[in-house]
């Protein structure tokens, strides 16, 4: 009997062996794509790549950086791109970010798609001015109990151009129990001319990986990367008057755009409304207030929701959108730029579509 | 027991580093299946459901969230506020949705007692009869979040 387990135990064994082999063996051959070949907007820039990793990250490891601010997890839907030959079929992933105009555009998530055949794809020419930078940390300052400011000294390449308003990405390193690299995107807080150096204000979120890693591990002198710049949040100015608006951390592109705007001395007014619950969550009061005594036509409006008893406010006290509504009349010769949480945003944007701005006088930069 | 490989999909990305940085578990040693079934018995001793639970979180986020990041009142003898943080979170549990960062603190006005959720918790509870595991750093007790909401109309 002994004998008759034994062998059945064996024969197991190498049944289960010999299927681990074959799946082992049908792995490396099927899964192997071999070289493929990625033609950009047709033959302007070609790559030869390994296939089988994603769109996105074949891209950047041939410094054509695609924008993305969920770190390849479909969950942003800012990767799109037009995807002529070769894409597939799309995937359920990537379904709702894509509208039907765009399915039937060919556009595909270039985080889902996986490369396994030669591609031809369309980006838009600015994409090849994006990026990747080594840094070192220079400085970080703790701006509120939540947020710390970084700066970030560019090493290679030395200098970024970009928009006031504009962002980057920045990429983590594994720490603890977070095994890979991630990114998210982050706007940056320094005027153009500043360009040997990138700011950004991150605000810690609970339990995100890249802000804890951020606000715990990095220290002043490491190295980090970043890629940019990406977005579409920059000055318009077709209007007279700026109505520029922030919540926490969303200060960083409207401190871009208007340190942008008085070093350029461009005509225009702005009224920037800066909205926090008590005065713990406020930051940059003294450089905003400094910023208005030099420039008249600058003027700096800090709002507190629900000031605390010993924060000795004497500054606009209501919801941001109250104090929006006090203070911007009407949408006649104004344009506004907004920078918040999505609550905020969607809150102030009633407020200022009531007031008569169209969509096309209201620029937004959603925390989302 | 094996694990399907969807099985073992959500369980990684219940670890932490996966979705979050500190995951979903906690210091809990027991399997998802295990965790959902204490959370479910205890929910039938209070004499409530997820469903319940989950509406009136959604109803408390949705009153307090007015408060751009203020503490308003949402029913009598309670008050919430809501902050918002950049980006959105996916299901662990592969759903094809995504949550907004969001979190809500709901105050029990006279013992001063806070439960603290996020849009992703209201989810898991209700599709999921997820609490996450004890540890974890969003874990939500059904005892304490059945109080809190007791006066809190769905």
């Amino acid at each position: 009997m002994w004998t008759s387990v034994l062998l059945t135990t064996l024969s197991m064994s190498g049944i289960s062996v010999a299927l681990a082999v074959v799946i082992l063996v049908a792995e490396r051959f099927l899964n192997d794509y071999g070289t493929v070949k990625v033609d950009i907007n047709g033959g302007a820039k070609t790559l030869e790549a390994q296939g089988g990793a994603s769109l996105l990250s074949t891209l950047a490891s041939h410094q054509v950086f695609l924008p993305s601010a969920c770190g390849g997890k479909a969950t942003c839907g800012l990767c799109k791109v037009k995807v002529l030959e070769g894409g597939g079929t799309l995937l359920p992933t990537e379904e709702p970010y894509l509208t039907p105009a765009e399915r039937a555009a060919g556009m595909r998530l270039a985080c889902q798609l996986k490369v396994k055949r030669d591609l031809k794809i369309e980006v838009p020419e600015a994409l090849f001015s994006i990026q990747e930078f080594k840094t070192r940390i220079e400085r970080i300052d703790d701006l509120t109990y939540d947020i710390k400011g970084y700066r970030f000294a560019l090493l290679d390449p030395p200098a970024i151009s970009f928009k006031a308003g504009q962002y980057v990405q920045l990429y983590s390193e594994p720490y603890g129990q977070v095994k890979e690299c991630v990114f998210r995107a982050y706007s940056m807080a320094q005027p153009p001319s500043d360009e040997k150096a990138v700011e950004l204000y991150l605000r810690l979120v609970p339990d995100g990986v890249v802000t804890t890693w951020a606000h715990t591990r990095l220290k002043v002198g490491d190295p980090v990367r970043l890629s940019g710049p990406y977005g579409e949040f920059y000055l318009r100015g077709n209007c007279k008057d700026l109505v520029l608006i922030a919540g926490g951390s969303g200060l960083a592109p409207i401190r871009s755009l208007v340190y942008d705007i008085v070093e350029k001395g461009l005509p225009y007014t702005m009224t920037f409304f800066f909205g926090a619950v008590s005065k713990r969550d406020l930051y940059a009061l003294d450089e905003f207030h400094g910023i208005a005594a030099k420039h008249p036509n600058f003027r700096f409006v800090p709002a507190l929701s629900k000031p605390a008893p010993d924060d000795g406010w004497t500054g606009e006290v209501g919801l941001i959108t109250e104090v929006v509504d006090r203070h911007v009349p009407d949408a006649v010769d104004r344009e506004a730029y907004l920078c918040g949480s999505p609550g905020m945003l969607n809150a102030c944007i009633n407020v200022l579509t009531k007031k008569g701005f169209g969509n096309d006088r209201i620029f937004f930069d959603k925390f989302a | 027991m094996k694990q399907t490989p969807d099985q073992k999909r959500i369980q990684d990305n219940l670890a932490p580093g996966a979705v979050s940085a500190e995951g979903f578990l906690g210091d809990d040693r027991r399997d998802v299946a295990a965790i959902v079934a204490a959370d479910a018995a205890a929910l039938e001793r209070l004499g409530t459901t997820s469903a319940s639970l989950a509406a009136r979180m959604r109803r408390v986020t949705h009153r307090a969230a007015a408060g751009l990041g203020a503490t308003v009142e949402v029913a009598p003898g309670r008050e919430a506020s809501v902050e918002e943080h950049r980006g959105s979170i996916p299901c662990p549990f592969r759903c094809a949705h995504r949550f907004m960062k969001r979190s809500t603190v709901l105050t029990d006005c006279a013992t001063g007692e806070t439960v603290r959720y996020t849009d992703l918790n209201v989810h898991l509870i209700e599709k999921h009869g997820f609490f996450e595991g004890a540890g974890s750093p969003f874990r939500v007790e059904p005892d304490a979040l059945a109080a809190a909401l007791e006066g809190v109309e769905a």
